[in-house]
């Protein structure tokens, strides 16, 4: 059982992993930790243009844990009560734009890193994910874990404030995750905070339409510190929209599966009937053995 | 020229006709098997909800029975009923 649960979230997740690799998200660069590990991933964030964290370059992680392991760390989530984050998947573009009108940086590029942990039993439970790059958000613990209802398991707990409905259930996946984290930079949930006193500072920069630079003066401390990074892992980050969404590729490493049929309706075809006609003459000359 | 048929065989094609190709769930192709099956087909059955969502019986099974709360599709997260 433990074994057919081993393969079911190892196929599932090689899909995924594919998936993501062929059809990137924008802004978004994912590798295994280990390549020997799937339930272990890393991404590396950009920042969006036209935002706070344009230019950053941050690392987050994706990563298997045991199941008595990952509700202990539910239950350090749900400390956060009446707090979690209810995020409504606001589209990224929309959350570009509204960043856009409140304030604009000189062009810099941020670099997050994060890593994703997976359960076992995954998509039945949801994967952790934790940025790795310090992250000064209302939503995203000290410890870099990100408060979203949609990492949390489908449990009934009035007290948290998120209906069963708003949390994890089977058909989410890394790309419905990615898409939410990258909404929720740009807007952080104030009604739940994970980290209280980013989100006051928050709201003040906030509700002072960027005059309360306090906020926005840390997370481009931040977003600085993440270009020696990047340097570092002779990452380069994108610094333009155009460079920041990915083109998607005229799939050239689609072909592997059309190079398989290829292979099998083409070459093949052409050995066998090949075979076959050598086939034939040797049938040819056995029965004449036969007869003599 | 005459032809005499001494043998022949027959062959079939079969296919479920879901709404999507994969199962939201375990995103494997309907017309296979969801991960625990090995083989596609009336073993490993497709079940469709009132709200018309379609998934392999075993997955949505699956996820039903580990929910302790209401029951919802996974898709649209309207309650789940089976569709007779």
């Amino acid at each position: 059982m433990a074994q057919q649960q081993m393969s079911s979230s190892q196929k599932a997740l090689m899909l995924e992993l594919k998936s993501l690799q062929e059809e990137p998200v924008e802004g978004f660069r994912i590798t295994l930790v280990d390549e020997s590990d799937l339930y272990n991933w890393e991404v590396a964030i950009f920042g969006p243009p036209n935002t706070l964290y344009e230019g950053g370059y941050f690392k987050l992680s994706l990563m298997l844990i045991s199941r008595g392991l990952q509700q202990k760390e539910t239950s350090t989530h749900e400390q956060c009560g009446a707090g979690a984050a209810h995020l409504k998947c606001t589209l990224l573009q929309q959350s570009v734009s509204t960043v856009k009108e409140k304030l604009s940086y000189p062009q810099m590029f941020y670099f997050f890193q994060a890593h994703i942990k997976f359960p076992i039993d995954y998509p039945y439970s949801p994967p952790t994910f934790r940025f790795l790059t310090k992250m000064w958000h209302p939503n995203i613990y000290e410890n870099g874990d990100v408060c979203i209802s949609i990492l949390h398991p489908p449990v009934d707990d009035p007290q948290s404030g998120e209906l069963p409905s708003e949390r994890w259930n089977p058909t989410q996946n890394v790309r419905t995750i990615l898409l939410s984290v990258i909404s929720l930079l740009n807007e952080p949930n104030t009604f739940s905070p994970a980290n209280v006193d980013a989100s006051v500072m928050f709201r003040k920069w906030r509700d002072s339409k960027g005059k309360d630079k306090e906020y926005a003066e840390i997370i481009r401390k931040q977003v600085l510190a993440t270009k020696a990074e990047a340097e570092k892992d002779g990452v380069k980050v994108p610094t333009t929209l155009a460079e920041y969404c990915i083109k998607t590729k005229v799939p050239s490493n689609d072909n592997s599966s059309d190079l398989l049929y290829d292979d099998l309706y083409d070459d093949d075809i052409d050995d066998e009937d090949e075979e076959e006609e050598d086939a034939d003459c040797y049938d040819d000359d056995d029965s004449g053995n036969e007869e003599s | 020229m005459r032809v005499k048929v001494r043998s022949w065989s027959g062959v079939a094609s079969w296919l479920w006709v879901a709404n999507d190709e994969n199962c939201g769930i375990c995103r494997m192709a309907f017309n296979g098997c969801c991960p625990d099956c090995k083989v596609p087909g009336d073993d490993c059955p497709l079940v469709w909800g009132q709200c018309s969502h379609c998934f392999h019986m075993h997955c949505i099974l699956k996820w039903l029975h580990s929910q302790q709360v209401q029951q919802h599709c996974p898709m649209c997260r309207q309650e789940w009923k089976f569709k007779e």
